[in-house]
């Protein structure tokens, strides 16, 4: 009788080895099925001895019901019967989270790359005066940003701002240098709205005036900028232009950050985005805030934030920042 | 500024082809004439051939119409015309069979009865000029059957450029040309001037008295006589049309001519039609009229300068001519007018007058005064060149004081120090007098440019640092980052109280929106800052700054129902303007509105519109992360523009801080919002002084069980929840931890003028286990005090 001890045994210990519900229905068909190895145990009893047939029949009748008892056993062990039966593919509770705007996306990001740069946010007033906007940065007389045809005059020599460079003008009248500031803010033209214009945007202006300030660091700074905010990669290009504040001016352009300048429609197949202005700040701005031009130099850039954005996000219409419409605003 | 590369090829050697103009554009970029456009212009005239008339009769059916025989070499066509100049024996240029005119292709046809095959063409018809008068008839020496390519076919490629405001020179091709060469390695190529000159004196034709020097410093004339004044050659039209020019005349054509090759604007007289033969500038009277060549009408005042003759003003100076006084067929005898004006005094025209001409553009950035005289003559020689003629000797020049060429010192260690690396000195020198500049060694660091009167914009160092990095190349400019002091960062406490507002919202499930500061007048009545009017508004829907944030909230909300979106939950920071005693003020401003649905249907939500407690539950939330401290609330005391029965005002650290509620539906119609709104308009400044500053402690945490108890209270209808809180809160002292409203009933069982209030209570020791006396006590008071000192029934 040892084998039949044996036998019983090791099945029984395979069911209890079962890890699952379906592990445990596997093992039932194993041993219980038409086919299963305690089933085929009762077509044995042919080649059993006479005197042992009844014995056998005794056994393998139990082993069958113990086996059925431990598997019902071990499966009930895998499944709550009081459990209710959950519809994982209902719709979930709706939750709603905040919206950024797209434009203080971008502006919180410049804010966060140019602070990791050492640059402070400095902030100035949207109504100013002629003093602020032109004359302290060297913009002459008869330049036509000064027309009451270019610029939002709300009385005689006052305006809403034209770039945010007043904002330097004050930060520099305040203090001594070395300055390192970015001011990111709303700009006004008087100017038709369409799609690509309009009378009110955002600006971000940095200024950094020190000892040893070039126009050679200038390009490593955007550089490193827009590697910051378009990937390692990025190329900048300088292209010579004229702003009566900074001199050398420079246009800068940006290598495309979608077809990596290859070309594409997104760069009108040029492989270059023209992304700004800056320059090295003229000395007669220096000296009109009271800065020894000869001592300190420093440079001066200029971006556009809603230009930023639609590139990054593929905006058509800059009026839709202004639109708020919730369809649009939701998918940021 | 349109360059033609077929005419700048005569001022340098270099030829731009297809194989190099991408290069080209390029590199034109980074010298610093970015390329809008290239456009390629291409006409080879493809069946097209000269032809000879050999007869013209009458069309037998029509009174205007000729039947022509055309001898095109190869044969001889009938061609049907209907220009009245046609005439036999003329030689003129014929559309063939296939060829394209304007937009349709000729084919065999029969005009009222008669056959034609092919056109005769008028100039408009080959795209040589505006001109319909008639059928264009050619020299006789061209033969019959000779291809119309060889006379007119021409290719070219015009570049768009931009030209930046301080650099009137290169508004002409000599100098761009002078830019041009020195980007290619070859050499600038300025034509020659000879000057057939007669006895006659141009100064006994004609006087020039400038009685304002200041305004303008130089002004030469020169008389051409006899000159017969007719279309300009094919190669003229060609050169100004390819640049959008129009061609009027030989003379007229001629200045437009110099003008764009020299870049410094002339003008020319009928010298019949000045009074007096006599050229006098001077500033215009006050209210004095004129009429411009285009027949607009101006009144000018004592800042505008004038060419006059000896009765009449004939011109605005530097910037259009006046009625009648131009050069047209009838002209013989040419005034050629080139002067140098003082550039603001021309900005004073063009503020006044609006016009922005090809000459203005050029007077008003600076041109050359010194080379009027090459300008004068080059003109003079072409006039005589081809509308023949008589030159008569001299210039007239009236050029009192000399402006001479200065002398810019350039020191290469403030070179270095400008530019972070460094351009030897030889490099440096070698191309600025590429450009035009003479150097002279000072001494080791120190270099004196002579600065050549055609580029007025250099006039101190940093505009040579700036030539001498132009002209090095801008794309050979090394990328540094070597800032070795690093600055502390200046908290810019406005900008972070800002960004803690927008997170904090954020966090509340609010969305971020960014409205236009400029608004329609008649949004900004609700709101009682004094709004700012903008004095020259872009259009009425912008005509002032917006006194309140809630006003752009509004017109967000108001857009986005009328679009059916249907959860509005918002808020916007920024800006607001306002009078404060005459000064304008500018602050910035915070709030949220809500308005719409809270939630929408679902299988396991109903559907529901934001109300009251939703904006009451925001602000208290919103608040809390500004300190612990008790805020305390007062009914009423909110902006007009709140429902003063359902608004709240908040006062926290005993200062006004805010107020939230239902806005109220006056305001809402001006909106054009008819359903209930939410607002929460918080201060600021109140809000970034309590940031940050807020010290707490936290509270201990209680290790024994809390008790939980609920007394419904039967009130008055109009009573409210706070009262009985407060009377349960001091009955209970610090053993209540927190007292809440579970449930409100109304209904006929109490009555319609009341309604039950479920408070529940929560009691807490930290220091011991509350017994179930003590809790029967506390339950005891609180139903006492209610009844007794609030007359209130338990039920
Ligand atoms: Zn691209």
């Amino acid at each position: 009788m040892e084998d039949f001890t044996q036998i019983r045994e090791g099945i029984l210990r395979d069911i209890r080895s079962s890890v699952s519900l379906e592990d445990a229905e596997d093992k039932r068909i194993k041993y219980l099925s038409k086919k299963g190895e305690i089933t085929l145990l009762f077509g044995q009893i042919k080649t059993i001895a006479p005197d042992k047939k009844r014995e056998f029949g005794q056994f393998v009748n139990s082993l069958r019901d113990e086996a059925l008892d431990l598997i019902n056993e071990v499966k009930a062990g895998f499944s709550d019967k009081n459990k209710e039966p959950i519809d994982t593919t209902l719709p979930g509770r709706k939750f709603y989270r905040g919206r950024y705007h797209p434009l203080n996306l971008i502006k919180d990001e410049l804010k966060t790359i140019f602070g990791q740069m050492g640059f402070s946010v400095a902030t100035g007033p949207e109504v100013e005066t002629e003093y602020y906007i032109f004359d302290a940065l060297n913009m002459p007389s008869w330049h036509p940003a000064r027309k009451t045809t270019d610029s939002l005059y709300v009385d005689k020599g006052r305006l809403l701002r034209t770039e945010t460079s007043s904002v330097q003008i004050r930060t520099m009248e305040k203090g001594k240098p070395p300055f390192r500031i970015i001011s990111p803010g709303r700009v006004y033209r008087n100017e038709k709205e369409n799609a690509t214009h309009t009378a009110m945007f955002t600006q971000c202006e940095g200024l950094y005036i020190n000892r040893g300030v070039s126009f050679a660091e200038l390009k490593g700074t955007l550089k490193e900028f827009f590697k910051a905010l378009y990937g390692k990669n990025t190329q900048v290009r300088f292209r010579p232009h004229f702003f009566p504040f900074t001199e050398p001016s420079a246009e800068v352009d940006v290598s495309c950050f979608k077809c990596g300048g290859a070309g594409c429609s997104l760069c009108k197949s040029s492989g270059w985005l023209e992304l700004g202005g800056c320059g090295m700040v003229h000395p007669k701005v220096l000296e009109n805030v009271g800065v020894d031009s000869e001592e300190f130099t420093g440079f001066a850039f200029g971006l556009g934030i809603e230009r930023l954005a639609m590139l990054k996000y593929g905006v058509n219409d800059i009026r839709d920042f202004t639109e708020n419409d919730l369809r649009f605003l939701e998918q940021f | 500024m349109k360059i033609s590369a077929g005419w700048l090829k005569k001022y340098t050697d270099f030829e731009i082809n297809s194989e190099n103009i991408d290069d080209i554009v390029h590199k034109l970029a980074i010298l610093g004439f970015e390329c809008e456009s290239v456009e390629h212009i291409k006409n080879s005239f493809d069946n097209f051939c000269v032809g000879k008339v050999t007869e013209c009769i009458k069309h037998p059916n029509a009174d205007k119409l000729s039947l022509c025989k055309v001898d095109i070499g190869a044969e001889t066509l009938s061609i049907v015309c209907g220009a009245p100049n046609v005439a036999a024996g003329q030689t003129v240029p014929v559309a063939l069979v296939g060829a394209k005119v304007k937009d349709f292709v000729i084919k065999k046809t029969k005009i009222r009865g008669e056959e034609s095959v092919g056109m005769i063409c008028a100039e408009d018809e080959l795209g040589l000029s505006d001109n319909h008068d008639g059928i264009m008839v050619l020299d006789d020496s061209y033969a019959a059957g000779t291809p119309l390519k060889e006379l007119f076919g021409f290719e070219d490629t015009v570049l768009e450029l931009e030209v930046t405001a301080n650099r009137a020179d290169a508004l002409g091709y000599i100098g761009f040309a002078r830019e041009f060469a020195y980007l290619t390695g070859t050499e600038l190529k300025i034509p020659e001037v000879s000057l057939t000159e007669s006895a006659e004196k141009s100064s006994d034709s004609v006087k020039i008295t400038v009685l304002d020097p200041a305004a303008c410093p130089r002004y030469c004339g020169r008389v051409i006589k006899n000159v017969k004044v007719q279309d300009s050659p094919e190669w003229l039209k060609q050169y100004l049309t390819s640049v959008g020019l129009r061609p009027i005349n030989n003379v007229v054509d001629i200045t437009n001519f110099v003008m764009l090759e020299t870049g410094h604007p002339l003008h020319a007289f009928d010298l019949d039609n000045v009074a007096g033969k006599e050229i006098i500038v001077r500033k215009a009277l006050k209210d004095e009229k004129f009429i411009t060549l285009d027949g607009k009408g101006f009144t000018l005042n004592e800042n505008i300068l004038m060419i006059c003759d000896s009765e009449k003003a004939v011109a605005l100076a530097g910037v259009m001519g006046g009625l009648n006084s131009g050069v047209t067929q009838t002209t013989t005898d040419v005034l050629l007018e080139v002067a140098y004006f003082n550039l603001a005094d021309i900005r004073e025209t063009v503020k006044l007058t609006n016009l922005h001409t090809d000459s203005s553009k050029r007077f008003e950035r600076g041109i050359d005064p010194n080379d009027s005289e090459y300008v004068i003559n080059r003109a003079a020689s072409l006039i005589r060149e081809l509308g023949g003629g008589e030159i008569l000797a001299g210039t007239v020049d009236v050029y009192p004081e000399k402006i001479t060429e200065k002398s810019i010192k350039l020191r290469l260690s403030r070179t270095d120090k400008v530019l972070g690396f460094h351009i030897d000195k030889d490099t440096i020198i070698s191309s600025l007098n590429s450009i035009g500049l003479k150097t002279e060694v000072e001494d080791s660091d120190t270099l004196s440019f002579t600065i050549p009167t055609f580029r007025p914009d250099i006039t101190q160092e940093i505009d040579l640092i700036e030539e001498a990095v132009r002209l090095y190349g801008y794309d050979r400019i090394p990328e540094i980052t070597l800032s070795t002091i690093s600055l502390a960062p200046v908290v810019n406490r406005e900008e972070k109280t800002a960004d803690s507002i927008r997170e904090n919202l954020r966090n509340l499930g609010l969305s971020e929106t960014l409205s236009k500061s400029m608004v329609d007048g008649k949004y900004c009545t609700p709101f009682e800052r004094k709004p700012v009017k903008i004095g020259h508004p872009l259009n009425e829907e912008m005509n002032h700054l917006r006194n309140s944030i809630v006003l752009s909230l509004l017109q967000t909300a108001g857009k986005n129902i009328r679009r059916k979106n249907g959860r509005i939950g918002i808020f916007e920071t920024g800006k607001i303007f306002f009078y404060d005693n005459g000064d304008i003020r500018e602050i910035n401003s915070a709030a949220v509105l809500l308005t719409g649905k809270r939630n929408f249907q679902s299988w396991n939500e109903a559907d529901s519109d934001y109300d009251f407690y939703d904006i009451k539950g925001i602000s208290e939330e919103f608040l809390s992360c500004f300190g612990k401290n008790e805020l305390v609330f007062s009914s009423g005391k909110c902006p007009s523009y709140f429902d003063s029965d359902a608004s709240v005002s908040v006062f926290k650290n005993g200062s006004l801080i805010g107020y939230y509620g239902t806005l109220d539906t006056k305001t809402l119609e001006i909106f054009e919002i008819g359903q209930p709104v939410f607002c929460f308009e918080f201060d600021f400044a109140g809000i970034g002084h309590l940031s940050g500053r807020d010290e707490f402690r936290i509270s201990e945490l209680s290790k024994y069980p809390r008790v939980i108890k609920d007394i419904s209270v039967l009130m008055d209808k109009y009573d409210n929840a706070e009262r009985v809180a407060e009377q349960i809160r001091k009955t209970c002292g610090k053993l209540l931890t927190d007292i809440t409203v579970v449930d409100i009933y109304t209904g006929d069982q109490i009555g319609s003028d009341k309604k039950s209030y479920t408070f529940r209570v929560v009691f807490q020791s930290n220091d011991r286990m509350l017994k179930d006396r003590e809790i029967e006590y506390l339950l005891k008071n609180i139903i006492e005090g209610l009844k007794n000192d609030l007359k209130l029934e338990i039920r």
